[in-house]
């Protein structure tokens, strides 16, 4: 009986986690975090992965990491200022685990600068920034893939200058400038004609 | 009277087919099958893990306890992440995740050759937990797979995934006469849990695609393959893919083969079909999406689906 019991609530604790990967209702996000006890701990569950396996989104894309030795404003940085990170312990084959694992990490990096999060992106990547002294920027390129409008290109969806002080290192995100527009004292209100 | 008799009846008949469904013995042999070919996929995982782990999780790299501690702290996460168990959490030695991985890939050989008992099993099932669970964000869902896989096989008697010759075999020739080692209900339990198990993942697999307009616009296959600089096989490349009607037609193929081979597989007459269909799907999206051991972990589950036990 308590077999009985047990596999219910383990297979219901499965279909739950598995299903809500995509848009959640409020129940079952509350279910998700009633059962994480459980899931987490055996590792059972999906935690948010990729079940669909594609659904053709930014995330999908490959990034890549990049950094720099080049002086200067790194937002006027040209192409070959940067060099490309193709992985750690060796260099590794597209697809296979090391590599996979890669492309996990940078599209989580790139999904916490989307989500505003620099200062976790700056936890993430600092590990990186310190190894070499001479470094001077870092960041994350997006690749365009054949589902990408034709005019689309490489995309920086991180970019960041390595400030080092005495012993300290930091990370100081570069934003794209944006145009403003300021506020103008208003001289008559519109007019019929 | 009669009528309270009827419901009692009926309540047996339930009772009865959801004992006969779990608890039927099953065939020893055929989990030791499964479970051998889930040790070597994730020996297969524990070997690829070698290359970078130094990398990752040793003090100083990117996720290393100490890091992982800070990361948690500043994300406000640390509630949430306190069930995300692993030993590999309380050091940043680079010799103790080498030989956590070896350790790993020893047992998964013993497990595999049905040598130590049961307790090997589960020690594999709560390696590779300590692994996913530690690899945190790295952690994919071949993981999740693994660790579902492997806690349903450790449930059923150790046994060789081949036969061994010799001693062993005249015994297990002479249990088989009489009944006893060949079938055993935890086996029948353990292969029922695994197919129940890849039933779910496949059908929550389709569910969830259902959310994606590239399966319906027929670029799903496409969109598996379009990240070609992060895929062993580059299909892009290739002008026979790129033709719409190639990747379209695949796309609704793989839509339409998935619940079908669900359902087929537990028909007893389409079982082979069903078993077949599933097996081609996780081949295709192996190939297509470069998840390997995922495809792998799946299709050995897929296969666990018994033949004699379907309905």
């Amino acid at each position: 009986m308590w077999m009985s019991i047990w596999v219910s609530i383990h297979l219901a604790a499965v279909v739950v986690s598995y299903t809500s990967v995509v848009e959640p209702s409020s129940l079952q996000a509350k279910l998700v975090q009633f059962l994480q006890p459980y899931l987490r701990i055996s590792h059972f569950g999906a935690d948010d992965r990729p079940v669909y396996l594609a659904h053709g989104d930014a995330l999908e894309q490959p990034h890549r990491l990049q950094v720099s030795s080049s002086k200067g404003d790194a937002r006027q940085f040209d192409d070959t200022d940067w060099r490309t990170i193709e992985g750690f312990g060796g260099r590794a084959a597209p697809g296979l685990a090391a590599s996979d694992r890669m492309a996990r990490f940078l599209s989580t990096v790139a999904l916490l600068s989307r989500n505003e999060q620099p200062s976790l992106v700056a936890e993430l990547l600092l590990p990186i920034a310190t190894e070499d002294a001479q470094l001077t920027a870092i960041r994350i390129v997006r690749l365009p893939t054949d589902l990408n409008d034709i005019n689309v290109e490489v995309e920086a969806v991180y970019e960041a200058r390595i400030v080092r002080k005495e012993d300290s290192v930091s990370l100081v995100q570069l934003r794209e400038e944006r145009l403003s527009t300021e506020a103008r004292p208003v001289t008559g209100g519109p007019t019929d004609e | 009277m009669n009528r309270a008799a009827t419901v009692d009846s009926s309540d047996l008949k339930v009772i009865g087919g959801w004992d006969r469904f779990w608890f039927a013995p099953g065939d020893v042999q055929h989990a030791g099958v499964i479970r051998g070919v889930l040790c070597v996929v994730t020996a297969i995982y524990f070997v690829s893990c070698w290359s970078d782990a130094a990398f990752w999780y040793t003090a100083g790299g990117p996720l290393s306890p100490g890091r992982v501690s800070a990361f948690l702290q500043t994300s406000g996460l640390g509630s949430a992440a306190r069930w995300v168990v692993s030993p590999l959490f309380l050091t940043g030695a680079v010799g103790v995740y080498y030989g956590y991985l070896i350790l790993g890939v020893i047992t998964c050989v013993l497990v595999a050759t049905g040598r130590g008992g049961r307790t090997p099993a589960w020690v594999l099932w709560l390696l590779v937990v300590g692994w996913g669970n530690r690899a945190m964000l790295l952690s994919s869902l071949t993981e999740s797979v693994l660790s579902l896989g492997l806690f349903a096989v450790a449930i059923a008697p150790p046994a060789a995934i081949v036969m061994r010759s010799g001693s062993s075999e005249r015994k297990s020739s002479s249990e088989r006469k009489s009944g006893l080692a060949s079938k055993h209900w935890t086996a029948g339990f353990s292969m029922r849990l695994i197919s129940v198990q890849a039933t779910i993942i496949g059908v929550a697999t389709f569910v969830t695609m259902l959310g994606g307009r590239v399966w319906f616009n027929g670029l799903g296959a496409y969109a598996l393959a379009a990240s070609a600089e992060d895929r062993t096989i580059d299909w892009t490349r290739y002008a026979l893919f790129r033709n719409p009607l190639i990747h379209e037609s695949l796309t609704h193929v793989l839509m339409l083969i998935l619940p079908l081979g669900l359902i087929l597989v537990w028909i007893k007459r389409t079982h082979f079909l069903g078993k077949m269909l599933l097996v081609a799907w996780c081949i295709v999206i192996g190939a297509l999406h470069s998840d390997w051991l995922y495809a792998a972990a799946l299709a050995t589950m897929f296969c666990a689906i018994d033949e004699g036990r379907t309905e």
